[in-house]
């Protein structure tokens, strides 16, 4: 288990509690939601999912439906996602801490029951945490992207070197915790900053399975998730990237 | 009848152009707001912002100009993004836009941010926007006025740029130029830090 640190200037980008219900809400509720959600996260962008509907000697027919909507607040820091299936409470750059994330997430939460007036049954628990990792050209020419990090992909050292790109996706669980985990990592096309390589690590943990249906042990449940990203990254990471964030 | 799913994806800060992950099974991962990967080839959702007033359109200019300062978060202090997010507040507003305006250009604008980080000078004196939705930057100094004009443009059109420097004897010389973002810092700093070092 990595030791959870603090860093001054930590690299995460966008950090995202979710929680997913058994169900799905109608336009009528989304709206009635949205409107509840609307004095603290004024800007509004309706999310809408388009399907093409083709088949022989038939025209082509789009058919267009709400989704959801992407709320944001005033600061542009702070984001409610929310969807038939579920609410995102994220939080972009700076990241705080995960008690102000998990505080607002069970603020949204228990702003969207209450709109509902109802119970909704919890399927699903995700914590989704995207670090951008912007590194000196110097620093990755000096230790590679294998001396750099301790999740990566090699290739045979007869086939090829250092890579240039590269972009991976592993799904496993969580060892000590059994969470489901999803990490995913890339090199960006575009770096964020001049003479600097961006790497995103981007760790989704999530609970699919016996979530407590009470809701001190379902955000207790939520809790957990904290421990696995941390250990994720702590464990991705080396000394030389941790310097970066101090 | 076969049934394909396609559409648009949500709006990014950064990772638009970005060599993301593709989200291998949608459902099974955690919703982001921009910097995930949404951004992926696979994609599934399509944003509308609501609404089209004239207000809305500045006052979603203004977040997404704050968006782009947040993505850099990690390379600002505290003090330089509040005094950033005071300037935004202050030329983005509804009582000094008007209908037809081009609105700023978030790559000009991260253009500006990135010069900034690479150059570590940071005593920009005010921001605005050209006609064309360039961000406009003045640096002063007791003896040089600098200017600077961010397209946004990865070109030698990057950042065109003009200095009024002021000789001990009040005599007055101009300099414009035109280049790409790095060598603008050299440039500029050329001209600041010449007239920091003067003034000491």
């Amino acid at each position: 288990m990595a030791e959870a640190r603090h860093y001054a200037r930590p690299p995460i980008v966008e950090a995202v509690i979710e929680v997913r219900f058994e169900g799905a809400l109608t336009s009528r509720e989304l709206e009635r939601v949205r409107d509840r959600f609307k004095p603290s996260y004024s800007t509004i962008e309706q999310l809408n999912k388009l399907e093409v509907q083709v088949g022989p000697g038939k025209p082509v027919k789009p058919v267009v439906s709400i989704t959801g909507f992407k709320m944001t607040h005033r600061d542009a820091l702070d984001v409610v996602i929310l969807q038939t299936s579920g609410v995102a409470t994220v939080r972009r750059a700076p990241y705080e801490s995960w008690e102000r994330l998990r505080a607002k997430a069970s603020e949204n939460w228990e702003l969207l029951e209450k709109v509902l007036k109802t119970r909704k049954r919890v399927i699903r628990l995700g914590a989704r945490f995207v670090n951008r990792i912007d590194i000196p050209d110097d620093m990755l020419k000096e230790k590679g992207i294998s001396g750099l990090f301790n999740a990566k992909i090699t290739l045979p050292a007869d086939l090829g070197g250092e890579p240039e790109r590269y972009n991976f996706a592993i799904y496993t669980r969580h060892a000590k915790t059994g969470a489901n985990l999803l990490i995913q990592s890339s090199i960006q096309q575009k770096p964020a900053i001049l003479d600097h390589t961006s790497i995103t690590l981007d760790t989704d943990s999530s609970w699919d399975k016996d979530i407590p249906q009470r809701i001190d042990e379902m955000w207790a449940k939520a809790d957990m998730l904290r421990e696995v990203k941390n250990d994720v990254f702590e464990s991705t990471i080396t000394d030389d990237l941790r310097a970066l964030f101090q | 009848m076969n049934m394909a799913v396609v559409g648009n994806v949500l709006a990014t800060a950064i990772a638009s152009d970005d060599l993301a992950p593709q989200e291998l099974e949608q459902s099974s991962s955690t919703k982001t707001g921009d910097a995930g990967n949404d951004a992926g080839p696979n994609r599934l959702y399509a944003v509308e912002p609501e609404g089209t007033s004239f207000s809305e359109q500045i006052f979603n200019s203004l977040v997404g100009l704050k968006v782009a300062v947040s993505q850099y978060a990690m390379h600002l202090s505290h003090a330089e993004r509040h005094r950033i997010f005071a300037e935004l507040d202050s030329v983005i507003n509804v009582d000094d836009w008007h209908e037809g305006d081009e609105l700023p250009k978030i790559a000009a604008f991260q253009d500006f941010l990135k010069w900034m980080i690479y150059s570590k000078y940071n005593k920009w004196l005010s921001l605005g926007v050209s006609d064309t939705g360039h961000l406009l930057v003045a640096w002063k100094t007791p003896r040089v006025l600098l200017t600077g004009e961010f397209s946004g443009a990865t070109s030698q059109d990057a950042v065109k740029w003009t200095a009024q420097i002021k000789s001990d004897k009040g005599e007055t010389g101009y300099t414009v130029g035109k280049c790409p973002l790095r060598l603008f810092a050299s440039q500029a700093l050329f001209y600041l830090d010449q007239a920091a070092r003067h003034a000491a």
